[in-house]
C-alpha cells in the first residue's frame, strides 16, 4: 500500500484560500487504509478547512467525494465530469491522483492534500512502516526476504555497518526507534541457515532503474487493445 | 442479494414475533411512548401481557447465557404504564368498507385479536360472550393478584374503541344457534376457549367440598363468595393448579398442599410460579397420584394417595404407573381437582353442519384456521389445546388473516407455516468477553403480606429500575452490517472490535450472532462503510443540527453526554439547560466512543463555544474509554490546527446536572 500523511492544515488552507468552492476528493484505496484520504478523512477535512475559514473570515464552501480508486481513469472520469461550481480540488489520493487528474485535462487547479511518503504496510492499527522503496531491481532472494534498499537507512548492499548498535541502526531516536536491516538480514539467515551466503559480496546496485533513470513505464504489449480505426479517427 | 437479517431471539420466540429488542431499546432511551407502540403493532394485550405473559421471550434470552435474561416482560410493563395516557389518545373507531360482517364467539384473547385484525380491515364484526362482561379467562379465571381487573380492561378498552360490538350474556347454542350465527354473518369465528374443567374418578368425588378449578377461579376472580376450608390439597401440578393453590391461601386456608404426579423437575407449571408459591407457602408433594377422598361424618378428613413409580414412558408419552401399596393419605377437608380443561362444545349441532373428531373435537384445518363448513373458522385453546394468553393472541391473528382472505375472495387461505431465521446462539468464545452485570428484580409484597390479599404482588418498576434492566440488553441482530461496495478490507473493524466479530476476506464480514452493536467498528471505519442496525446512520448530526439550529445565540456549551449513567426519562431528551449561568445543549449518546471528530468539531461552525464529550461511569464495551480519549486527542489537535484552540474541547467523566 502506498502510505501518505496529511499536509498540514495552514498549507492546505493557503492553497485554497483563493476560491470559493473546494472539492475534496478522497481515494478507496491505500489512502483509506493507511487513514488519511478516505470517506471518513474527507469529512474530516473538510469540517477542520470550515472551521478555518470560519475563523479567517472567508466564505468557503465544500464538496466531498471519495472514489474507488482515483488512479484509474475510468473512476476519476465522472468526477471530473460534474464539477459544478467547483474551482479548485484538494486530492487526499496519493500524488498519483493529482497526476491523473491533470493527466485527464482537469481544468481546476489540483492541490495535494498529503504527502505521499511510502509504500509499506500495517504494523499496528496506526503504525505504518515502510517495506519497499521501487528500486527496479529486486534483491530480497539475496537478503532473506529484508529489503535492505527500504529498510537499511543508507541503503547498503553489504552490511550492516558500524552503526549497528544491539540491532538498532543509529539513526534511532526514543521517539522513532529504526531496526537495523541488516542485523534483522544476519539474524534471519541465523534462522534460514544460510548465514554462509552472506559472504558473498553483493555488487554495486544498477540505480537506473530505480527513480534514477527516469520516470519508468511499463508496457504489455500483450494486454493492450488494437485501437479501431474509424472515420473519426482516420479525419 | 437480498440480505435476510437474522431475527433476535426473544422476537423469534415471542408466539406473535413482538420486536422485543427495538421496544427494549426505545425504552433505554427513554422513549417509552413509542416502546409502546412497537409492543402494540402485534400484541392487542400488552398490559395483559406486561403481568401474566409465561415470556418465552425471557427464556431466549441470549444474555441468559451470560448472567441472567433481561427483564422482558417487566419492561413490556413498565412501558405500558409510562404510556397509560398516551394510548388513551390513540383510540378510534376503525372505518367500516364493507357490508360485509363477521360473528366471533368468545371474547377471550384468541377472539378479540380476530376481531380487532378483522375490523381493522373494514368488516363489521360482532363478538358473543355467555359472560356478563368481555376477556374470557383472564375475566373470569385468572387470579386478581396476577391480573386485576383494571388493567384488562385498558387493553379491553383499546379493542372496544375500534368499534367491536360485544354481545355479553349470550351464550350460542342457548340464546341463538350456530345456524342462526351463520346466516347472520359472512363469516363465523369459534374462540370459545377451554371453558371446562377436567374431573378425576375419584373416590367420594362427588362430596360437595370437592371442586373443580375453573369454577373455583371464576367465583373467586368475580368476587363470588367461596367457603374454604382450613386444610386445601390441589391435585395437579400445572399453571391453573398454582393459581388455585395461591387463590386457595388468600381467600384464608391455613395450609395448602399441591398434590403432582410429577417431580420437581417433571411439573409443567413455570418454575418462577412454583418459587412464588412455596414461598407464600405453598407445600409441594410430589409423586403422588390421588386415589379417593376420604369422609368422615360427612365431612372430608384426606385425600388418600398412592406413589407414582413414573408419569411418562421411554418415548415421553404420559403413561404413569404407580406403587399402589405405597400410599398416604393427606389430611384436608377440601379438595380442589386441576387437571386440565377442556372445550365445551355442546353448543355445537348436528344441523350446524359442523364435524367432531372421535375424541368430540372439533375437526379444523389449522393450514386453513378452518373449521368442516365453509366460513367457519376457529382460533384459540379451544383448538390449539392449552396454551398462553399470547399463544392466544398469536392463533386469533393467524384466524383473522384467513377470514380476511375468505372476505375478500370467497375462499379459504392456506397460510404458510412460519418461516423465522432466528438468530444464532451466542457463542461460547463470547460469553466471558460480555460484561456481566445483574438483573434487576421486580419489587413485590412480601409473602406473609400478599398471601392474605388479592393485591397484585409484582409492584412494577420504577424509571430507574427499568432504565437500568433495559440497557442489559445484548441489541441482539441489531449491530453492525457493512456496506460491500465501500468496504476496502482495511482490517480497522477486525482490529478494534472488543468481541472479536469481524472477518475479513474480501470484504469485512460481520457475525450478527456475536455482534454486540457497540459501535467501536462504525466510528473507525475509514470508509464510513459500517452502520450498526440500532443507531440509523446520521442520526446523531441530525439531533446535534436539530438542536442548534434552533437558537441564534453563540457562545454556549454543547456537551455530547452518554447516556449509560442517566436514569430520567428527562435527562435522556436532547435539550438546552442553564449550566451556571451559560446555556449548553446537551446531546445524549448510546456510547461516548460514537462521537467521532466531525460530530466534535461541527458545533462550533455553529457559533458553539465549547464541546464537552461525558463519558460513563463505566463503559460496557472493552477498549471504547481509550478509543474516547484517543479520539479526542486527535480533535482537539485538528481545532488548534483551524485555529478554534484545543481547550475548547474537553472530556469529562460522569456527574450530576443542576437541574435549573
Amino acid at each position: 500500500m502506498i502510505v501518505a500523511d496529511r499536509k498540514p492544515l495552514d498549507e492546505i488552507f493557503g492553497f485554497i484560500k483563493g476560491y470559493r468552492k473546494v472539492l475534496i476528493l478522497g481515494c478507496g484505496e491505500c489512502v483509506t487504509v493507511c487513514q488519511v484520504g478516505g470517506e471518513k478523512e474527507v469529512a474530516v477535512l473538510a469540517q477542520s478547512l470550515r472551521l478555518k475559514a470560519k475563523v479567517e473570515g472567508l466564505a468557503l464552501e465544500f464538496m466531498e467525494k471519495t472514489v474507488r480508486r482515483v488512479c484509474e481513469p475510468e473512476f476519476i472520469a465522472p468526477v471530473l465530469s460534474d464539477l459544478e461550481g467547483v474551482d479548485a480540488i484538494v486530492s487526499l489520493a496519493c500524488g498519483v491522483g493529482v497526476n491523473i487528474c491533470v493527466d485527464r485535462e482537469c481544468r481546476l487547479p489540483v492541490f495535494p492534500g498529503v504527502n505521499t511518503t511510502f509504500m509499506g504496510s500495517t504494523r499496528e492499527h496506526g503504525v505504518w512502516e515502510e517495506r519497499c522503496a521501487g528500486c527496479g531491481e529486486c534483491v530480497l532472494h539475496l537478503t532473506g526476504g529484508i529489503c535492505p534498499v527500504a529498510r537499511c537507512a543508507k541503503s547498503i548492499m553489504n552490511g550492516p555497518c558500524g552503526g549497528t548498535d544491539r540491532g538498532m541502526c543509529e539513526i534511532s531516536t526514543p521517539q522513532r526507534p529504526v531496526e537495523c536491516a541488516w542485523a534483522l538480514i544476519v539474524e534471519r539467515a541465523k534462522k534460514l541457515g544460510t548465514l554462509e551466503d552472506l559472504k558473498t559480496i553483493l555488487a554495486a546496485k544498477d540505480w537506473s532503474l530505480a527513480k534514477d533513470g527516469g520516470p519508468r513505464r511499463r508496457v504489455r504489449e500483450d494486454l493492450r487493445i488494437a485501437r479501431i480505426e474509424t472515420q473519426e479517427n482516420q479525419k | 442479494m437480498v440480505e435476510i437479517l437474522p431475527c433476535a431471539t426473544c422476537g423469534a420466540h415471542c408466539p406473535v414475533h413482538t420486536d422485543t429488542r427495538s421496544y427494549v431499546d426505545l425504552i433505554a432511551r427513554g422513549r417509552y411512548e413509542e416502546a409502546f407502540e412497537r409492543i402494540r403493532e402485534r400484541n392487542p394485550f400488552p398490559s395483559v401481557c406486561g403481568l401474566i405473559c409465561h415470556h418465552p421471550c425471557e427464556q431466549s434470552c441470549r444474555r441468559g447465557d451470560v448472567d441472567e435474561p433481561v427483564a422482558l416482560r417487566h419492561l413490556k410493563r413498565f412501558a405500558v404504564e409510562q404510556a397509560s395516557e398516551y394510548r388513551k389518545r390513540l383510540r378510534k373507531l376503525a372505518i367500516l368498507r364493507s357490508e360485509k360482517k363477521v360473528g366471533i364467539v368468545g371474547a377471550g384473547p384468541a377472539g378479540l385479536t380476530a376481531a380487532a385484525d378483522v375490523i381493522r380491515e373494514g368488516f363489521g364484526v360482532t363478538v358473543y360472550e355467555a359472560h356478563s362482561t368481555p376477556g374470557g379467562l383472564l375475566a373470569h379465571a385468572i387470579p386478581r393478584y396476577r391480573l386485576p381487573l383494571e388493567i384488562l380492561q385498558e387493553d379491553l378498552d383499546d379493542l372496544l374503541a375500534l368499534g367491536v360490538k360485544v354481545s355479553t350474556g349470550v351464550r350460542v347454542g342457548q340464546d341463538i344457534s350456530l345456524q342462526q350465527l351463520c346466516q347472520r354473518h359472512d363469516a363465523v369465528v369459534l374462540a370459545t376457549g377451554l371453558s371446562l374443567s377436567r374431573s378425576l374418578p375419584l373416590e367420594h368425588g362427588e362430596h360437595p367440598d370437592v371442586h373443580l378449578a375453573l369454577p373455583f377461579l371464576q367465583s373467586a376472580a368475580t368476587g363470588v363468595g367461596q367457603d374454604i376450608r382450613e386444610r386445601v390439597v390441589v391435585i395437579g401440578g400445572g399453571n391453573v393448579a398454582v393459581d388455585v393453590a395461591r387463590t386457595a391461601i388468600r381467600l384464608g386456608a391455613k395450609s395448602v398442599s399441591m398434590v403432582c404426579l410429577e417431580n420437581e423437575e417433571e411439573m409443567p407449571a413455570w418454575d418462577w410460579e412454583c418459587q412464588e408459591a412455596l414461598e407464600e407457602g405453598i407445600a409441594f408433594l410430589y409423586r403422588r397420584g390421588p386415589v379417593a377422598v376420604t369422609i368422615e361424618q360427612g365431612r372430608i378428613v384426606g385425600l388418600v394417595t398412592r406413589q407414582v413409580q413414573r408419569v411418562f414412558d421411554e418415548q415421553g408419552s404420559f403413561s404413569p404407573l404407580y406403587l399402589d401399596d405405597v400410599r398416604e393419605t393427606i389430611p384436608c377437608q377440601m379438595v380442589i381437582i386441576a387437571v386440565g380443561q377442556e372445550a365445551d362444545l355442546s353448543f355445537v349441532r348436528e344441523e350446524d353442519g359442523l364435524n367432531k373428531d372421535s375424541s368430540g373435537r372439533l375437526v379444523f384445518d389449522h393450514g386453513r384456521m378452518s373449521a368442516s363448513r365453509d366460513g367457519v373458522f376457529a382460533c384459540g385453546e379451544v383448538v390449539t389445546g392449552p396454551g398462553s394468553a399470547i399463544e392466544a393472541v398469536a392463533s386469533g391473528h393467524r384466524a383473522a388473516r384467513a377470514v380476511i382472505a375468505f372476505l375478500n375472495t370467497g375462499n379459504g387461505l392456506l397460510l404458510d407455516a412460519e418461516e423465522i431465521h432466528e438468530l444464532s446462539p451466542l457463542p461460547s468464545s463470547l460469553i466471558d468477553r460480555v460484561k456481566k452485570t445483574s438483573r434487576t428484580r421486580m419489587p413485590v409484597l412480601d409473602a406473609q403480606i400478599r398471601r392474605r390479599n388479592f393485591d397484585p404482588f409484582e409492584l412494577g418498576f420504577k424509571e430507574e429500575e427499568a432504565l437500568r434492566e433495559a440497557r442489559r440488553c445484548l441489541s441482539c441482530a441489531a449491530g453492525a452490517r457493512v456496506d460491500e461496495a465501500k468496504c476496502v478490507a482495511c482490517l480497522a473493524c477486525l482490529r478494534v472490535c472488543p468481541f472479536g466479530v469481524p472477518e475479513v476476506k474480501d470484504v469485512a464480514c460481520m457475525a450478527s450472532e456475536m455482534c454486540q452493536a457497540c459501535g467501536l467498528c462504525a466510528a473507525e471505519c475509514p470508509a464510513l462503510a459500517i452502520s450498526i442496525t440500532r443507531f440509523s446512520p446520521g442520526d446523531l448530526r441530525r439531533r446535534v443540527s436539530d438542536l442548534l439550529g434552533n437558537t441564534n445565540s453563540s457562545g454556549y456549551k454543547v456537551e455530547f453526554r452518554c447516556m449509560q449513567d442517566v436514569y430520567t426519562r428527562e435527562d435522556l431528551m436532547d435539550r438546552w439547560i442553564q449550566d451556571k449561568g451559560e446555556m449548553k445543549a446537551v446531546v445524549m449518546v448510546p456510547c461516548a466512543a460514537l462521537v467521532d471528530e466531525v460530530d466534535m468539531m461541527k458545533p462550533f461552525e455553529w457559533d458553539a463555544a465549547s464541546v464537552v464529550v461525558r463519558h460513563c461511569s463505566g463503559c460496557r464495551y472493552e477498549g471504547a474509554e481509550d478509543r474516547i480519549q484517543k479520539r479526542l486527542a486527535r480533535t482537539k489537535l485538528l481545532l488548534e490546527e483551524a485555529g478554534v484552540g484545543k481547550d475548547l474541547l474537553t472530556l469529562e467523566g460522569p456527574k450530576e446536572e443542576p437541574a435549573e
